[in-house]
């Protein structure tokens, strides 16, 4: 038996052979062959449909197969028609499309087609290789071109399904590095063109905000790969929606385009996300729940990762904080205490807490108690509340003056006795320009209750006696800084809420001015705020601040220069240069201009000198 | 006297104040190098300044071995410079600083400065000029000090008028920094333009 079987197969074999040899081998036929697949693969191709003789070609791979021929009659031209035909398309393509978006929605179609095509027709083990192909062909050549074109486009358009098929044909041409590159320099350029605007600054931040949460959306929702779990069974995958996982080098992206970005304009950045944070802290929560409170704050200070300009953000949050904490303006000191706690933890090592605000205001509250717990029942100084605060603490100089109603001074003067008796030793200054006071003024409509700065209450006291008082005669009373008193008078007379009319009117204060009690006065409600003008911080307090920062940063550039000297007492400039660099970081990023003339600086002050003989080397002279 | 002249006639004498040569500098100045009238003074001046601005080549010694009463006034001094001319120049460029300088001062102001230069080194070294043009134009500099006078020297020396040598990662004071990029953008300027025109 096993004789018959083995001689049945090798006539098989043998008429095989020959058929093989007398039909495939013969050029004829091979050509033929060959011409055909070319010329059904060009017709579908071109009609983008299945062509009625598909059937046939079925037929003769089943027959291909039986004699071994599968691969070289069949497979490998396949593929060479598939590479010549889609190397072309893809330049055609490039050179019809209106734009790279279209290209790539016509590039995903035609690898569908292709697949499809592949597997209806071919051998389940060419399906890969013509997809590939395919792939190939149409994208590797434009992958940089595809990017940077259609990216840009597809993010304006804030298109994210159509993102994700971006995505997916980068990740079958293995341009993952290359769409990341692209989405980099789109966020970045968005970035840097925010933070120059210069005219829209008030909105830098929230424009910031938004364009960084649309790039957070599309890098968890277009630039996803499926996770598939090797140990979990197949069937349970089917149940729940396979895991998607954000491709890592778009998250890397993004931190380096908001980096990068940031330095396209220095401490302006800083500066307002603190303002923006302070704004926030005063509005606080309003109906929005802990959480969403605190991550629309979280959002707000994870900006203040990408600013070189620590120190900026610094000194402008504390101005912020202070003045909150002061003129009680903050929504909620415990928010307060968690952003302060949050900020030196996980933003800012170097960030002081405020601990000492915080305390200063719960010791001027005891003591103010105790003050008041010493008075006789009916005493008016009940009604005094004082806070005292250590200079060193609060970024405040006291420096206006003005001349106080005596029965006020008085109660000051009371509560200088009673702290002086407690600490001695200690000198106290009043800062005016952060008081406040609550007036009660009766008008013909009704009596009303004044909010107002302790410098409003000093002028509207005046009324009290008269009617009508010039321009000088208040100077001549208040003693105020002639700046601060039109101000005031400003707000009083020309603003929102007149309590006070000027003759003439008119919308500045001068010299010749009448101001008069506004009898007339009305308000729908029983409380009246009125709003002084500086409270908004002006452009030269600004400036003011950011000529303060600059002179901190020489202070602590020559103090860092000098140290390394003294360390190392001779040093290469280039080497002085970075160890400058690395030692001041965490307070800004230095230009290296500036270190330079820091450099000559120091020099010129004899606290080092440049080699005789290389100009390159400075030598500590102690 | 004009150019140098009087700048060498005030090293040669030592003198401690501008524009100003006591009696007793006077006196032992003329007596070292034995100058007794105007026209030889003039001819020993005009001697350094050939040999140290000018760049001019030496006189040559005219016995062996030296006489001290060769020529017209004692030559000793200037055949020890024409040794070491590079050395010798950078004494009386760091004396004019001195000079320059009022007491207790570690500056000169930059209209002292801007003089001394265009006389001292414009004409040996062409860089210089273009130099002054700029911290004329740039009008924000005022004072000039030690090092920066000194470096303005090294890099005249040492960075060739086209500024293909230079090295932005040196240590060169500021002033100099920013006078490459502003060479560097004026010479981009041109180039466009002489495209431009070429067109």
């Amino acid at each position: 038996m096993s004789n018959n079987a083995k001689r049945v197969r090798l006539l098989r074999e043998l008429a095989n052979g020959l058929f093989t040899l007398r039909i495939f081998a013969n050029p004829e036929i091979k050509w033929r062959l060959n011409a055909a697949i070319e010329k059904w693969l060009a017709w579908e191709r071109h009609h983008r449909a299945a062509h009625e003789l598909r059937p046939r070609f079925q037929e003769l791979i089943g027959h291909l197969y039986v004699y071994g021929q599968y691969s070289p009659v069949l497979e490998v031209p396949y593929l060479e028609f598939t590479e010549a035909f889609y190397t072309a398309e893809s330049q055609a393509l490039y050179e019809t499309c209106d734009s790279a978006r279209d290209f790539a929605k016509e590039c995903k179609i035609r690898i569908q087609e292709e697949e499809q095509r592949a597997r209806e027709v071919l051998s389940p083990k060419s399906w890969d290789e013509v997809r590939k192909t395919t792939e190939r062909q149409l994208l590797n050549s434009r992958l940089k071109w595809l990017a940077s074109n259609a990216l840009p486009a597809i993010m304006d358009a804030k298109a994210l399904d159509e993102l994700a098929d971006l995505y997916d044909l980068f990740s079958r041409a293995a341009g993952h590095k290359v769409l990341a590159n692209a989405f980099k320099e789109y966020v970045q350029n968005n970035v840097k063109a925010i933070v120059k605007d210069e005219a829209r600054d008030e909105e830098m931040v929230e424009r910031l905000l938004e364009c960084k949460s649309f790039a957070e959306t599309a890098i968890s929702t277009a630039f996803v790969d499926i996770v598939r779990d090797e140990d979990e069974p197949r069937a349970s995958t089917s149940d729940t929606p396979p895991a998607k996982q954000p491709h890592k080098e778009f998250g890397y992206a993004l931190l380096d385009a908001f980096q990068g970005g940031f330095k396209a304009r220095r401490k302006k950045p800083a500066e307002m996300i603190a303002k923006y944070l302070d704004k926030a802290m005063r509005r606080g929560q309003k109906g929005a729940s802990d959480e969403e409170f605190d991550r629309a704050l979280d959002a707000a200070l994870s900006l203040y990762r990408f600013t070189d300009d620590k120190d900026v953000f610094r000194t402008f949050y504390r101005r912020g904080l202070a003045k909150r904490l002061l003129l009680q303006r903050s929504a909620s000191d415990d928010f307060e205490k968690a952003v302060l706690k949050k900020l030196k933890e996980q933003f800012d090592p170097e960030f002081e807490t405020g601990d000492d605000m915080f305390k200063d205001l719960a010791l001027s509250r005891d003591m103010l108690a105790e003050f008041h717990q010493k008075l006789a029942e009916d005493d008016p100084a009940h009604k005094l509340s004082v806070t005292v605060l250590q200079q060193s603490v609060w970024p405040f100089t006291p420096n206006a003056t003005v001349d106080l109603p005596t029965f006020m001074q008085d109660q000051l003067n009371r509560f200088t006795v009673f702290y002086k008796n407690k600490h001695q030793g200690r000198k106290l200054e009043w800062d005016h320009n952060l008081g406040t006071a609550n007036l009660k003024a009766r008008f013909k409509a009704g009596s009303k209750d004044l909010s107002v700065s302790l410098h409003q209450a000093v002028i509207l006291l005046l009324f009290n006696d008269t009617d009508e008082i010039s321009f000088t005669d208040i100077q001549a009373s208040v003693h105020m800084e002639d700046g601060t008193l039109r101000r005031t008078l400003q707000s009083l007379a020309c603003g929102k809420k007149r309590v006070l009319k000027k003759r003439p009117a008119g919308p500045d204060v001068n010299d010749g001015d009448v101001f008069l009690y506004n009898a007339e006065f009305t308000d729908s409600r029983p409380r009246v705020h009125i709003n002084t003008i500086q409270v908004k911080e002006t452009p030269e307090e600004a400036k003011r601040t950011q000529t303060a920062i600059e002179g901190d940063r020489k202070h602590i550039l020559d103090a860092a220069i000098v140290r390394i000297m003294k360390a190392k007492k001779q040093m290469r400039y280039e080497q002085i240069k970075n160890d400058t660099i690395e030692a001041v970081k965490k307070h800004f990023v230095p230009e290296v201009s500036v270190i330079k003339q820091r450099i000559q600086q120091l020099t010129e002050q004899e606290y080092m000198r440049r080699d005789e003989d290389d100009m390159n080397l400075y030598i500590y002279v102690a | 006297m004009d150019g140098a002249l009087p700048l060498i006639l005030a090293w040669q004498l030592r003198t401690k104040e501008m524009a100003k040569i006591t009696r007793e500098e006077w006196v032992k100045g003329m007596t070292e190098l034995r100058i007794s009238s105007l026209s030889v003074l003039a001819l020993a001046l005009r001697d350094l300044e050939d040999l140290l601005i000018l760049d001019k080549p030496p006189i040559k010694r005219l016995s062996t071995p030296a006489s001290s009463l060769d020529g017209p006034y004692n030559r000793e001094r200037y055949f020890d410079y024409a040794l070491r001319k590079k050395e010798a120049f950078v004494e009386l460029y760091q004396f004019c600083f001195g000079l320059a300088k009022t007491e207790g001062s570690r500056n000169i102001d930059i209209e002292m400065a801007v003089p001394f230069w265009s006389v001292l080194v414009v004409p040996k070294y062409p860089i210089m000029s273009d130099i002054l043009e700029f911290i004329n134009e740039k009008g924000t500099f005022k004072g000039v000090n030690k090092d920066l006078w000194q470096m303005t020297l090294d890099f005249c020396e040492s960075v060739s008028r086209n500024l293909d040598n230079y090295d932005a990662d040196g240590a060169w004071p500021t002033m100099l920094d920013e006078f490459v990029s502003w060479k560097k953008s004026k010479q981009g300027e041109k180039e466009r333009k002489g495209q431009v025109g070429g067109a």
